[in-house]
């Protein structure tokens, strides 16, 4: 068999095949021609393979889950997130952070653009909450902490947008949403609802943060003021809101509106800087 | 195949011992990191699987207290002047105190309250009232039913908080809350007995659909 598919077999086959062996055992010897790395796919993954090896040890699924890949996984996505401001939230990216690892670049097919954004996603969420379990802090303070770790990525965050809400992968990116807004209600709003207003407080926050996420992805002011301002009336609404005063949602209309018109320009492509 | 995975397993650790060596001091760093971060990440998703049986214990258990305490407002809508009033108002004051238990553990164990209690509320309250208008004895037999099936789903939900975890001290203050919980309406389906449901007309009928719906309204608490 040729190295180059024999490599592509154990992918595909076997995808926690242990990632060192695979960079430093066989790729080192045998690079693969770029033009057959496989872009964007899964590898598959016949049953034969994970459901023997599980059950000739009699072991149950949960205990043969092999967590040392997934730690190995964190610290290359890690180091991918350092490159997605100069390259873009795609491949190029995590195999940068796989030569960062020391790994041959083309480990880094074996994941998905959604795994880094998800990654992303499920990082700063537990950043927030290691941060809000031991600073005590309002909702705008929170919101200001959140976007104070986004604005880093701001330049290139519409393409994570972009894969976050792609139809395959937004039920996994409003699973995130949830949990950053009850997070948020938590420990900011210190919630002890047991009726419906759990939902649309969790509601409020969430549209809150979309909504300035998705200013600050077309915001061209200078440190990105007009974000911090948008976000501080947004929560002030909010606020007025837990209230009983319905008067900011009507003053916030036209504000949202003309978010939504330049997201939806965004998204046909009127609205590049030039 | 298990030695041939143990055996890759043994490549990688040698193979990143060979790179330190190689490489210096970083990498051998990285890999200690990896095996605590494998260990955080292990207990993490332990701590998850926790968190999502709780989630839905709770979620489940307050929605029932809260119909509950509907199903009895709608019964004392009815015969709260008859002689069966203070009966069915101290069964009442019970479940009061088991709504108060719930309602603290929700922000407690950060468990979701179910959609649907709006619903509940406007069942329950139907539900009692309904089977109060058929007369005490019909009340008596929606009791009976209601608590039968809120027993045997407490004593599911106690096998399995104690089969979730190899240690119990994990769940105790769940499962201290729901032994009493179940206790008493066990208590409630007793005393619902003693006042002659079984003599309805048509108790088999009134009693399995009423526990039906109760099967039906876990099953939805549970999920929604």
């Amino acid at each position: 068999m040729k190295p180059e598919f024999c490599v592509e077999f154990l992918w595909r086959s076997y995808p926690t095949f242990p990632l060192e062996v695979m960079s430093l055992s066989f790729l080192s010897r045998f690079r693969m021609p770029r033009a057959f790395a496989l872009r964007n796919v899964r590898p598959l993954t016949p049953l034969s393979f994970r459901s023997h090896s599980s059950e000739s040890e009699g072991r149950t699924a949960q205990n043969d889950y092999d967590y040392e890949d997934d730690a190995l996984k964190a610290d290359l996505l890690t180091l991918a997130l350092e490159h997605v401001n100069t390259k873009g939230w795609n491949h190029s990216a995590i195999r940068a952070g796989a030569e960062a690892l020391n790994m041959s670049e083309e480990v880094g097919n074996i994941f998905t653009e959604y795994d880094l954004v998800r990654f992303f996603l499920q990082k700063n969420n537990d950043e927030l909450e290691s941060y809000l379990s031991g600073n005590k802090a309002n909702l705008k303070e929170a919101m200001e902490w959140k976007f104070g770790r986004i604005i880093p990525y701001a330049p290139k965050l519409n393409e994570a947008l972009a894969i976050a809400t792609q139809p395959e992968n937004i039920t996994g990116s409003i699973r995130m949403l949830q949990k950053l807004a009850d997070i948020m209600a938590h420990y900011a709003l210190q919630d002890t609802a047991t009726d419906l207003s759990w939902y649309t407080k969790r509601a409020g926050i969430a549209s809150i943060y979309v909504a300035t996420e998705l200013h600050l992805v077309q915001d061209k002011s200078k440190d990105y003021q007009d974000t911090w301002k948008f976000l501080e009336r947004r929560v002030k609404d909010f606020g007025d809101f837990q209230r009983g005063s319905l008067l900011p949602i009507a003053n916030s209309v036209p504000e949202l509106f003309s978010v939504g018109l330049t997201t939806a320009l965004n998204m046909i492509g009127r609205n590049r800087s030039r | 195949m298990a030695s041939q995975r143990q055996l890759w397993t043994q490549g990688r650790r040698f193979n990143i011992v060979e790179i330190s060596s190689r490489g210096g001091q970083e990498l051998c760093r990285g890999y200690s990191s990896t095996v605590s971060q494998a260990q955080k990440l292990k207990n993490r998703a332990q701590e998850e699987r926790l968190r999502q049986i709780r989630d839905r214990i709770i979620r489940v258990d307050h929605a029932g207290e809260y119909g509950a305490n509907r199903i009895y407002a709608g019964q004392m809508a009815v015969l709260g002047k008859t002689k069966s009033g203070p009966l069915i108002q101290h069964m009442w004051d019970q479940e009061k105190v088991h709504l108060d238990i719930f309602n603290k553990l929700i922000p407690k164990y950060r468990a979701r309250p179910t959609a649907f209690l709006p619903i509940w509320d406007i069942a329950g309250f139907a539900l009692g009232a309904g089977t109060a208008l058929l007369g005490e004895k019909a009340a008596m037999a929606c009791t009976v039913a209601v608590e039968a099936s809120i027993v045997e789903h407490y004593n599911n939900q106690i096998r399995e908080l104690m089969a979730s975890t190899d240690n119990l001290e994990d769940n105790k203050e769940i499962l201290d809350y729901i032994q009493k919980c179940r206790d008493e309406e066990q208590e409630h389906h007793d005393t619902g007995l003693e006042q002659e449901a079984e003599k309805t007309p048509g108790y088999n009928l009134l009693y399995n659909a009423i526990k039906t719906g109760c099967k039906t309204a876990i099953w939805l608490s549970e999920r929604v």
